[in-house]
């Protein structure tokens, strides 16, 4: 993979940092995920917030799929979009965790803009 | 003479009062078109439009902010529709930074001297002990995404770095009470439904240099990130945070 860029409009970027689990990266970097503990209420209002963000503004952003707390915007985006596991894998943009992605990594940063998706 | 100048001065007082009055009723007041004192977002003309342009349309009026009273303006940034939003970044912290650009009520919220106490007067109300099983998770879901935002911007420093000693003793007595209700129905609330009280009762000790959490905080990467960014924590770090509430709680009563 050369490098891409990729425009998310997401919900649920965030969870709770009980980190227990590791991916890596393409060049072998490790990355903590965790394990969702979202209520599912929670969840489902992300999910209408998501939808009616969507509906309400023209952005170009489309709906991918159903909310899940399996996985979130950022582990879709970096890991599960390429193929990776989707159980328990919340992944923090917290500190250096993510940026490993395009930091001596198959990913660098770009200008241009590549697609969009939202993930609930 | 001075007859002549008798008429001519109630003449002029005449004019001057009609006119004052027809100025007055032709005026309308900005904040009689609020719904129950909060401001009416214009959302069917932000329909389709981009999120720059809706930002826009959605900037509240100077005359409004002027009149509005701090509960209809506390509930107008809270229902402000792109509130929504602070779900979209890494943490609550970081998110309500993205909204508070975008939301101008804030800056007037934050110049109203009564914010503290009217804030909370609204938590107060805000029932956590409601039978959940009645509503569908929609329904919770919006009601815990709620009282995220109550206090969301109670944990501002421009509210908590505020406080009156009163008014910090009253406000961290309920949410830590809150907090204990939050803990028995950890199910209903979730991590992320526990991390604005959390937070709100961590930076208040924080602020206040209240040595044992001090200690803990600056020895625990988790917590740090708990409180600065308002992330949830997992459950031994909630317990050691109302633990640390409790002892400090009976400080401030002595104070």
């Amino acid at each position: 993979m050369p490098y891409k860029k990729i425009f998310t409009i997401v919900f649920l970027a965030m969870s709770f940092n009980i980190y227990g689990q590791t991916i890596k990266t393409p060049k072998n970097q490790t990355i903590s995920v965790s394990a969702s503990r979202d209520t599912p209420a929670l969840i489902i209002q992300w999910e209408a917030q998501a939808a009616s963000w969507i509906n309400q503004h023209s952005s170009g952003a489309v709906r991918k799929a159903s909310a899940t707390s399996n996985y979130n915007c950022h582990a879709y985006a970096w890991h599960i979009s390429d193929g990776g596991d989707d159980e328990d894998c919340w992944l923090n943009n917290i500190g250096t965790n993510l940026s490993k992605y395009w930091t001596n990594d198959a990913y660098s940063i770009t200008s241009s803009r590549a697609n969009s998706h939202f993930n609930g | 003479m001075i007859t002549k100048q008798n008429q001519m001065s109630k003449i002029l007082y005449y004019f001057f009062i009609i006119s004052l009055l027809t100025i007055l009723g032709c005026s309308k007041d900005p904040c009689n078109d609020l719904d129950s004192g909060v401001y009416k977002y214009p959302e069917k003309e932000a329909k389709g439009k981009s999120l720059a342009e809706s930002i826009e349309l959605y900037r509240i009026p100077e005359q409004v902010l002027q009149c509005i009273s701090t509960e209809g303006l506390i509930l107008s940034c809270i229902s402000y529709p792109e509130m929504r939003m602070i779900w979209t970044r890494n943490s609550l912290q970081q998110g309500f930074d993205y909204i508070e650009d975008k939301c101008n009520g804030y800056e007037e919220l934050w110049r109203r001297e009564d914010k503290n106490q009217v804030f909370i007067d609204l938590y107060l109300l805000l029932d956590f002990e409601r039978n959940w099983t009645d509503f569908t998770d929609l329904e919770n879901g919006q009601y815990v995404d709620n009282i995220i935002r109550h206090e969301l911007i109670m944990a501002q420093d421009e509210i908590l770095m505020d406080l009156t000693d009163n008014e910090k003793l009253d406000l961290f007595q309920l949410v830590l009470e809150k907090q204990k209700v939050k803990k028995l129905k950890s199910q209903d609330f979730g991590v992320l439904g526990m991390a604005g009280s959390i937070a709100i009762l961590s930076r208040i000790m924080l602020y206040d240099q209240y040595p044992p959490f001090l200690e803990k905080y600056e020895d625990n990467w988790g917590m740090m990130v708990a409180v600065d960014l308002i992330q949830g924590i997992h459950e031994m770090g909630r317990e050691e945070i109302m633990n640390f509430s409790e002892d400090f709680l009976e400080i401030l009563k002595n104070k």
